[in-house]
């Protein structure tokens, strides 16, 4: 082989790996897109435009957080504690690989696959606390949770070095425990201090139906969200220009995750829509549970194990959010603690349940359900810890939630100078009104007068 | 303002303004820092000067809150007195 052609060789290897990653990051922003719409949707009309801010500002506060302090906590905590070698140093925001460097085609688009991930963690909380918390103090948990918190998981169990990988033999390929457990975990510890919303809860200590404003915006955003799962799933992998390789360093393809993320996605619809009886947000939620069912082992199951291990997932997922809710009164608008959190749990717990046995290719343990339920574990209290005490420091200081005045009035009051709908928008009838019982909500928070539906216009 | 690292674009590895561990990388880094910062703390200056103002409005009248007048008497935990008659 001449030089020229070993030379042009390496050139479209490194351009692939560039556009590889850079396709990753354009399709992830369609999870962001998607959570916009969703959290929008679940929010009622005085807080509509202050949840949508919300969720824009999430985005331009965790891209400099992983910039500045993130992808360094990545790079440095594998082994457990920081560590100070040429790796995390060369990851530091001044370095030479932390800019324009014709030497260096990885680092940048690393950090724009990170950064998304981290996005995605600042959007599974963000839909949760709606409606009442403050926007600063949100910024502040979105540095915490998707600069710093979720980074320490995933060099710990996300990282061919991470010790939950070397010493636990940890599998979770799909991000299942350091994206979406972390991020679930972290927001329950959010929710405890924050409350619930005025009106959620009645007196003798049950649960009120608020209703999302726009449901149909709302499930539009989840069917975005599926969409940029496909860029999240390829930033799972890594590229190198000749073939595929999961963070755990054994060999895959796309294809191989192609199966069961149909499959986890179909199969969560299902289980969703068995186990909700029918139940809109909690069906099309149920993709989301599926596919995250599946993350943890989502490049080995047969994609009919696959399929059920997302049924299950969704089948289980509206009875958990359901349980959180009337049970323990934890008010999660959007069931990121069930969807992310638990479902999380349940994909680490099912890859040591179906996969065990099979080995690690760094070194480590093969698969085992300890091992796994070890690693479940670690993301549960590295979520939830820092979650619950950031969350206290800002209550204590008085920042966390809006006072009650203006949380009736509305968010948007308090946030923005804009307003979603200056025009009103038309009312559409309940099921509880059409049945009679005249118990239908107007979308103020506010249950409607006996009587009061009006037909809509022809 | 001469802020090139480099003098010619032969054998280039990093090539941004100022170039690596440099004082205008430093500056920026600290500014834009100091930015991020003073945005998180002008929110909290705006929401509060906000809540004040809409404290101060609901209490003399002047924002009639639909579907809570009389205000239902919200507790920070979340639970709401009985209904107002409406």
């Amino acid at each position: 082989m001449t030089e020229q052609v070993q030379t042009a060789l390496e050139t479209q290897g490194a351009v692939n790996l560039e556009f590889f990653y850079w396709m990753s990051v354009a399709v992830m922003l369609l999870i962001h897109a998607g959570f916009l719409a969703y959290e929008g949707g679940a929010s009622r009309a005085k807080h509509v435009m202050a949840s949508l801010l919300k969720n824009v500002l999430s985005l331009a506060v965790v891209i400099p957080s992983v910039f500045f302090v993130g992808w360094f906590v990545y790079n440095a905590f594998p082994g457990g504690l920081p560590q100070l070698d040429e790796v995390s140093k060369a990851a530091l925001p001044w370095t030479a690989n932390s800019g324009p460097n014709l030497e260096d085609p990885v680092t940048g688009i690393f950090f724009g696959a990170f950064a998304l991930f981290a996005a995605t963690t600042g959007s599974i909380m963000s839909g949760a606390l709606i409606e009442r918390i403050r926007l600063s103090a949100f910024m502040i948990l979105v540095f915490c949770l998707g600069g710093v918190v979720w980074l320490i998981g995933a060099a710990w169990g996300w990282h061919g070095s991470g010790w939950l990988v070397t010493e636990l033999g940890l599998r979770d390929v799909g991000a299942a425990g350091c994206v979406h457990m972390i991020a679930g975990f972290f927001t329950l510890g959010v929710l405890i201090h924050l409350g619930p919303r005025i009106g959620k809860y009645n007196a003798d200590g049950t649960a009120n139906d608020i209703r999302p404003h726009n449901l149909p915006l709302t499930m539009f955003g989840l069917m975005l969200i599926f969409a940029g799962f496909f860029g999240f799933l390829m930033g799972c992998v890594v590229y190198s220009g000749e073939g595929y390789t999961t963070i755990f360093g054994s060999p895959t393809n796309l294809s191989a995750l192609m199966f069961n993320t149909l499959m986890g996605l179909a199969g969560g619809f299902i289980g969703a829509f068995v186990g909700s009886k029918g139940e809109a947000f909690w069906t099309v939620s149920g993709g989301l549970a599926g596919v995250i069912s599946v993350a943890a082992g989502i490049d080995i199951y047969h994609p009919a194990l696959g399929f059920v291990i997302a049924i299950a997932g969704g089948f289980m997922m509206p009875r958990l959010g359901g349980m959180l809710e009337r049970r323990f009164k934890i008010d999660d608008p959007v069931g990121a603690v069930t969807v992310h959190g638990l479902m999380g749990v349940w994909s680490l717990l099912a890859c040591g349940i179906f996969a065990a046995g099979y080995p690690s290719a760094v070194g480590g343990p093969d698969i085992s359900f300890l091992g796994q339920a070890g690693g479940m574990l670690v993301f549960v209290a590295l979520g939830f810890i820092p979650g619950y005490a950031i969350a206290g420091v800002l209550k204590l200081a008085g920042i966390l939630r809006y006072p009650p005045e203006v949380e009736i009035a509305g968010l948007d009051l308090a946030e923005t100078p804009s307003t979603a709908y200056p025009y009103g928008i038309p009312a559409t009838v309940t099921y509880e009104t059409f049945l009679g019982a005249g118990n239908g909500s107007n979308g103020g928070g506010a249950p409607a007068p006996a009587g009061s539906y009006r037909a809509p216009e022809a | 303002m001469d802020t090139s690292p480099i003098s010619s674009w032969d054998d280039v590895s990093a090539f941004f303004t100022w170039g690596a561990e440099s004082f205008g990388v430093w500056l920026f880094i600290i500014l834009g820092v100091v930015l991020f910062v003073g945005m998180i703390a002008w929110a909290v200056k705006h929401e509060n000067e906000m809540s004040e103002q809409i404290c101060a409005c609901v209490e003399n009248g002047t924002i009639v809150v639909e579907g809570a007048a009389p205000a239902p008497a919200p507790s920070s935990d979340g639970v709401a007195a009985a209904a107002p008659a409406s």
